[in-house]
């Protein structure tokens, strides 16, 4: 989509960008509240039903790039529309299947995309180019706390769901919530302008070139990538850690009340910070604190309110990242393929989730605990703080005038 | 925005964050899905 003046009110934008985001990161969150009702009623193993999830999550990473091209090609809007109607297919889907390959197909391809549709890289998009750039990271903070809330909102809701109405009625429910996305997509929809000519002008395939090929980018995706693998790590195998040093159940949820409540304060603090400070700092600051709080943890004797303590300051760190994250990217690159690069940084990020699950079950089974993982978890966090330090924050020279650039 | 605009969305904000961590404290919430991510494992 060519780039030209904010032509939607920010207000307007945050608002229906905000309780999109909160939908659509919000109803995915909780997914693994069906865990047992899915595979006791469909006498099915707990391995089908994650290799579901894990198949949800890489076709999220790998639809990224494609439906934030077409978003910056064609408009977020009808991205939206689609991505909300496979929202609610998939959860129809998944409630109704009555197969392995069919759950598969349902609650791992058709989320994955309806999730790659109608998450953060689509609605940044937006509001790359309906926000003025001085308060870009600060909106982007918005959005990101938005689906923060989101995540922290639907655990309680949707366990409140599959107890009031079971678990098939409360996905039939979420698909009726997914579905809210489209009327909220119509403050998305941006005005069709004329193709930019000339100097203004950028292919797709210059695109993505010119950002696979500079050093930043690159840095980017390599700090994203850590990034997914310590969240999903600590999200996946966390209790399962509690459990094995005999914390009660009730510790669990109370940790993951606490990440839930301080991702909020911590995303919306990121992208406010990143409006005031540079960026790479900001991002260098949360991977290094990652590491140091992990180390902390592992050191102290684990307590109820050393549990507490960890949850309530990784929450902080959670996805923290985002926001300067994908304002770095406006930054450097404009905000013509901002989703479609976004896509791709996403991408990165869902490897790293997919090797933190994986490899944190892995490395489980073969040594019996998780002392490795979490050795490379805090190594990945120094990596990752180091990596953000050389990225550039200035805007690429191409010839394009500076307000499509900025 | 205004000031008093401004503590208000501020106010808001908390209070409905508030009531949602005050869900997770509920002792059938608690019970319900500490049982949910425990049988994960």
């Amino acid at each position: 989509m060519p780039v030209a003046a904010p032509r939607l009110s920010m207000s307007q934008v945050l608002l229906c960008g905000a309780m999109i985001v909160t939908l659509s990161m919000g109803i995915r969150h909780g997914f693994g509240l069906w865990l047992q009702p899915v595979t006791m009623d469909r006498g099915w193993t707990r391995e089908h039903f994650a290799f579901a999830i894990a198949v949800q999550n890489i076709f999220w990473g790998l639809a990224g790039p494609v439906a934030g091209m077409l978003a910056d090609r064609f408009g977020a809007f009808r991205v939206l529309l689609a991505g909300s109607a496979l929202y609610a297919l998939g959860l129809a889907g998944m409630a109704m299947a009555t197969t392995v390959p069919g759950f598969t197909g349902s609650a791992g391809v058709l989320l994955g995309m309806a999730q790659s549709g109608t998450t953060y890289a689509i609605v940044y998009g937006v509001i790359g180019r309906n926000v003025s750039a001085d308060k870009r990271s600060w909106a982007m903070g918005v959005a990101a706390a938005a689906g923060s809330f989101g995540q922290f909102l639907m655990v309680p809701v949707e366990t409140w769901l599959i107890g009031s109405f079971g678990w098939q009625n409360a996905l039939f429910v979420l698909a009726c919530l997914a579905l809210a996305i489209m009327p909220l997509a119509w403050g998305l929809k941006e005005p069709a302008l004329a193709p930019a000519t000339g100097a203004a002008h950028q292919s797709i395939g210059a695109a993505v070139r010119e950002a696979f090929g500079h050093r930043s980018f690159q840095w980017l995706m390599a700090g994203y990538f850590v990034c997914g693998f310590q969240v999903v790590f600590i999200g996946v195998h966390m209790p399962s850690y509690l459990k094995d040093h005999g914390m009660a159940p009730g510790v669990a949820t109370g940790a993951l009340a606490l990440i839930g409540l301080f991702n909020v304060f911590g995303t919306y603090t990121a992208g406010w910070l990143g409006g005031r400070m540079p960026k790479r700092y900001i991002l260098s600051a949360i991977y290094a604190l990652r590491a140091v709080v992990i180390g902390l943890f592992l050191l102290a004797p684990l307590t109820p309110t050393s549990v507490y303590l960890f949850a309530a300051t990784m929450g902080f760190l959670w996805l923290s990242t985002v926001p300067p994250t994908n304002a770095v990217i406006a930054q450097i690159f404009g905000v013509q393929y901002m989703s479609m690069l976004g896509g791709f940084v996403f991408f990165s990020h869902q490897v790293g989730s997919f090797l933190g699950a994986w490899l944190g079950g892995k490395l489980y089974v073969l040594t019996g605990n998780y002392d490795v993982v979490w050795g490379i978890a805090i190594a990945l966090g120094v990596f990752a703080a180091l990596a953000n330090l050389p990225v550039r924050e200035e805007p690429v020279q191409r010839g394009l005038p500076a307000a499509a650039a900025a | 925005m205004k000031p008093a605009l401004r503590l208000g969305a501020w106010a808001g904000v908390l209070a409905v964050l508030a009531l949602v961590f005050t869900a997770y404290l509920s002792p059938h919430l608690v019970v319900d899905l500490a049982s949910r991510v425990w049988a994960c494992f």
